[in-house]
């Protein structure tokens, strides 16, 4: 009986109603083929034991699924602390001992009461096609002039190369800029339905500020790479560490000293910061500006950079 | 499609002029081996799924002693201490700006009513901006209250005098299978030769076919007697060949670099790793096929694998939050096949495994495996159209029908 009232407490939203296993093969059956991430084994005279103070139970989690394990060993370990406390609680009353002190949390999960991760996801999704386009739509503006050979065309001719590399790219940064807005009213709030708390005009400006940074990014693949073929494979190397370094996935405070050093030259992890603040936690402009002129000023060293060695290597240099 | 003598020839010539136009390039193939081993051990070192050092911040309306021992409690690896604050506005501003993560807000009357023996009642405001964030650290602070209460009760028992244990009654014994020290790196590093495996093939074998299109080699070979299949075959085998060797690599440094043991049989991930990389470099050539400028072919086989890669794979989600059209990606194969790849690998690692993996690959291949060999027709339905407008008007260039290959529109200068 009070093995059930354990079990009883293990239900959704949390969990998936519990299945019940009946012998020890198909525990690691069922955990060998992933059909489940936790086995709670509740051995034989639980309640003879839980009287008497020595009740012990078994939790076995598939380890490689290590997000899904973690969160979901450490709900299970406070359900049963839980229950632990409850129980306790429930004995000293029965020896009429009363009036014994516990802390009630209450916890509010500020701006996403529901913790909807639905939001979370789109918008990340959001930004990391953002951030791709922005990196690999003006790299391979810039190298397809090269690869056709049509820039030795564009060097004999009375326009001025740094300026028409200048237009095109501005061009694929006015394009970006207008998918962005229109994926956010139409992709985002109308169709997905999702509640941002920021207005479409302050989102423009910080996706500005950071295309500014991507196409810096940008002209450095794009001095970097001799073909087209290698951009790709290019912006993904560059793209996976900004990633990671990003703070979507890890918590920069989690990740090892000398990486958290480098984080502060990862673009998107300003941009992430910024997005997540003000689409989700509706931070105002005030509060945005501080990561908004770190990103500024990141984004004019990358272009900077990024045009001299675009402008050496592949204007001048070959 | 009788394969005869001359079939192997064919394919052969094609396989020699793709290697040849990939070798010519000495940085592609630097790149096709150096970045998969580069994105591996950046992700492999940086990974950790652990809230460590997480900027925490607490309103002390009460100032007791007993208070200050609740606060103490969150001073530890897990939290990072920054201090009081004095009203909920600067508690506010600091939780939107994103520099806390979680306030603790211990109220008025909170000694007062821990010492008559009723409940007192703390609160957290917890960042939501991060979803698994905000529900972990939610789960930190309730187990440190927890926590906190057994020690409270425990005090209060002993100083009643009562003989009465105030161990634990439930003792839990937690054991992680499969990946005993639940090391994060254990389950991500083997996962992540799957996910640079999603991605390098497809991005490598993107513009085997858009580039003949676009510089109209394309016409070249409508005009030699091979056949479809024996053309797309022979485009396919370098790159299946480069990314096998990628793959090798990359094993090798999990092995060796990372101290991983394989508990499983090789020979049993071979052949699963076979069928995935060649599922994904048929994706490659697909994109190939179906776009019409190479641009264009880099773009979208770098964003729809890049996407699924790190999202849909369960590497860093869990997976059965997916649903809707997430799901429908899962079901039809692009994530059955990564699936089988990333069940089978960490068990393959860690377990003696059957060859279960090979039927539910095999099984993914299929749809996606015969999409190349079908739409090797919209490359080649250019022949149709043309050779149709050739025989309109005569005289006529095809070239200058529709999209020309670049060579010859020397005034178009591209935006």
């Amino acid at each position: 009986m009070r093995s059930r009232e354990l079990t009883d407490r293990i239900k959704p939203p949390a969990f998936k109603q519990p299945g019940i296993i009946y012998n020890r093969q198909e525990i690691d059956y069922m955990l060998n083929e992933s059909k489940t991430i936790l086995v709670l084994v509740i051995p034989d005279g639980f309640e003879r034991d839980l009287h008497r103070n020595s009740a012990s139970v078994q939790v076995l989690v598939d380890g490689t699924q290590s997000s899904a394990a973690y969160l979901s060993s450490a709900y299970l370990n406070l359900i049963i602390e839980q229950y632990s406390n409850d129980f306790r609680m429930e004995m000293l009353k029965v020896n009429n001992i009363t009036g014994l002190p516990s802390i009630d949390i209450k916890s509010r999960i500020c701006f996403n009461e529901e913790a909807n991760d639905k939001l979370f996801e789109g918008i990340n999704e959001f930004f990391m096609i953002i951030t791709l386009i922005g990196m690999i739509l003006p790299a391979a503006i810039l190298i397809r002039e090269k690869e056709y050979g049509t820039i030795e065309q564009i060097m004999i001719s009375p326009l001025s190369i740094q300026k028409l590399l200048m237009m095109k790219v501005i061009a694929a940064s006015i394009f970006l800029l207008s998918m962005i807005g229109l994926s956010y009213e139409f992709v985002l709030s109308l169709w997905l339905g999702f509640r941002l708390k920021g207005t479409i005009l302050e989102f423009l400006l910080i996706s500005l500020i950071y295309s500014f940074a991507t196409t810096g990014l940008a002209f450095i693949i794009a001095s970097i790479a001799k073909r087209l073929s290698q951009i790709g494979l290019l912006t993904m190397a560059i793209f996976a560490p900004m990633l990671l370094l990003a703070g979507g996935w890890v918590p920069p405070e989690s990740l090892p000293e000398w990486l958290r050093k480098l984080t502060v030259i990862s673009p998107m992890k300003y941009y992430m910061d910024l997005g997540i603040s003000l689409l989700i936690r509706g931070a105002s402009l005030d509060l945005l500006l501080p990561n908004m002129i770190k990103l500024l000023i990141l984004g004019a060293i990358f272009m900077a950079a990024g045009y001299f060695l675009y402008d050496r290597r592949i204007i001048k240099g070959e | 499609m009788k394969p005869g003598r001359n079939t192997l020839k064919r394919i052969f010539a094609i396989t020699s002029k793709e290697v040849k136009e990939i070798v010519r390039v000495r940085l592609f193939l630097m790149l096709a081996f150096v970045v998969p081993f580069i994105m591996f051990n950046v992700f492999a070192y940086g990974i950790s799924l652990d809230i460590e050092n997480m900027p925490f911040g607490y309103i002390d309306y009460d100032h007791s002693q007993i208070s200050s021992q609740l606060i103490e409690k969150f001073k530890g690896r897990n939290f990072d201490m920054k201090g009081e604050m004095f009203s909920p506005q600067q508690a506010d501003r600091l939780l939107t700006s994103g520099e806390l993560r979680a306030v603790l807000v211990i109220p008025p009357d909170f000694s007062r009513e821990l010492y008559s023996g009723r409940n007192a009642e703390v609160q957290f405001l917890i960042d939501g901006g991060y979803p698994y964030r905000a529900l972990t650290i939610k789960g930190y602070c309730q187990a440190i209250i927890l926590s906190f209460n057994r020690e409270l009760i425990g005090e209060k028992i002993q100083k009643a005098g009562v003989q009465m244990t105030t161990g634990q009654p439930i003792r839990r014994e937690t054991r992680y299978l499969f990946n005993e020290s639940l090391k994060s790196s254990y389950a991500l590093v083997p996962s992540l030769i799957a996910i640079i495996l999603l991605m390098n093939p497809a991005v490598l074998t993107a513009l085997a076919i858009a580039r003949e299109k676009e510089f109209g080699t394309i016409y070249n070979i409508y005009s030699t007697p091979i056949k479809k299949w024996e053309f797309l075959v022979g485009k396919i085998i370098p790159y299946l060949f480069i990314s096998a060797l990628n793959f090798t690599v990359l094993v090798i440094t999990v092995k060796f670099l990372f101290q991983i043991s394989m508990k499983g049989n090789i020979l049993d991930l071979i052949p699963g790793a076979l069928v995935y990389i060649l599922i994904n470099v048929s994706f490659g050539l697909l994109v190939s096929s179906v776009t019409r400028t190479m641009v264009s072919a880099q773009i979208v086989t770098v964003i729809v694998t890049v996407i699924p890669a790190f999202l849909y794979s369960g590497l860093l989600i869990p997976v059965t939050n997916l649903e809707g059209g997430a799901k429908i990606i899962k079901d039809h194969g692009i994530y059955l096949s990564h699936h089988a790849f990333h069940e089978d690998h960490p068990r393959c690692l860690s377990e003696k495994s059957e060859l279960l993996q090979s039927p539910s690959a095999v099984s993914a291949a299929r749809p996606l495996f015969l999409y190349p060999l079908f739409s090797g027709n919209p490359c080649f339905q250019e022949e149709g159209r043309v050779s149709h407008v050739a025989a309109d008007k005569k005289g006529t260039s095809p070239h200058t029908q529709g999209q020309g290959s670049p060579y010859l529109c020397h005034l178009r200068i591209y935006l």
